[in-house]
């Protein structure tokens, strides 16, 4: 992990966060700088197509993480938004949880469907090879090309963790949100969230130091 | 965690900024998909629909029964009959005697005339 992952993405020390740049899970950070009441009222004001808009790359990101797939990605990501509009009236504050909830219990009702249907049909190693979208448009391709090597190996990494623990790590350290809307989204306590995180940490650190 | 603080906070930084930059490169066309669907027809532009199929097909059995109860109750005048076809193959029979000209007609239709024949031959053989 240290090595050529580390080497393509230099860290700044105090790795700085992107402050507004998704304002739905703003109050769910544990750190978030701002007040919340600032938060609060920032997102009253939000709509759920920005909420919404806001989420979706990440929503896709981690959704093609559980199924391996790009158009199972796109259908459950599709499926949880479409169910979130019936949840348009709830308070801005709880879209997140339920956002994240309806999300992955989509993605778990994929998985099983598709373990009975198709399971025995394609090869793990076909749906990941499908599953890697990537925009190269950029002023660097290279950096591009490294960026792209660096989310392969993290993704296979993550894939092979138990799926309590990949969630666990996505939503609790990607997604930043805290222990207890993780705990929420799980349906598990927060202890459980704690050990599952522990544990994936452990696995990732023992994977990734393979890749150098 | 767990005794080693340091590495799992680097691991955290290092996914996260890997996940970042994953993120913003999501493809434009994939990111126009990630919308809600659209919410399906109203259901009144189909029900009609089976409604008018149903009645369609009560009317033509109506009709149908109706046209094969009017042909069995009004039956109209056929043609007479006409004999039965004979085969040209067909073995002709021998013609049936006279049975006022056969002598041993008799004898091949009523075989009691034997029993009663019996009967009085022993009778006749005694004497």
């Amino acid at each position: 992990m240290d090595g050529n992952l580390a080497r393509q993405h230099p860290l700044p020390p105090a790795a700085p966060r992107r402050v507004g740049r998704r304002v739905g899970v703003k109050l769910a950070r544990m750190d978030a700088p701002r007040s919340a009441a600032t938060s609060t009222v920032e997102q009253e004001d939000q709509t759920l197509e920005d909420f919404l808009a806001s989420v979706r790359g990440r929503a896709f990101r981690f959704a093609e993480l559980g199924l391996r797939n790009r158009d199972d990605a796109l259908d459950a990501v599709q499926d949880a938004m479409t169910r979130m509009l019936g949840y348009a009236d709830r308070p801005p504050q709880e879209w997140t949880a339920l956002f994240w909830t309806v999300l992955r219990s989509r993605i778990i009702d994929i998985q099983r469907r598709r373990t009975f249907r198709l399971g025995w049909m394609t090869s793990s190693d076909e749906r990941e090879a499908e599953s890697l979208d990537w925009a190269d448009a950029g002023p660097d391709p290279s950096r591009a090309h490294d960026g792209r090597e660096a989310w392969a190996r993290l993704s296979a990494a993550l894939r092979e963790l138990p799926r309590r623990q990949r969630e666990a790590f996505t939503l609790r350290v990607l997604e930043e949100l805290d222990v207890a809307t993780t705990a929420k989204v799980m349906g598990c306590s927060e202890g459980s969230v704690k050990t599952h995180l522990s544990r994936a940490r452990g696995a990732l650190q023992r994977q990734l130091e393979e890749f150098q | 965690m767990n005794g080693e603080p340091d590495t799992g906070d680097r691991i955290d930084r290092i996914a996260r900024a890997i996940h970042a930059e994953a993120v913003e490169r999501v493809p434009a066309d994939v990111l126009a998909r990630l919308r809600p669907r659209t919410p399906p027809a109203p259901a009144r532009s189909w029900r009609p629909a089976p409604v008018l199929g149903w009645s369609l097909a009560s009317a033509c059995a109506a009709a149908l029964v109706w046209a094969v109860g009017t042909q069995a109750l009004v039956a109209p005048e056929g043609p007479p009959d006409q004999p039965a076809p004979v085969l040209a193959d067909a073995p002709v029979e021998a013609e049936a005697p006279d049975p006022w000209e056969d002598p041993l007609i008799t004898f091949d239709e009523d075989p009691d005339l034997f029993v009663w024949l019996a009967a009085d031959a022993r009778p006749l053989a005694m004497e």
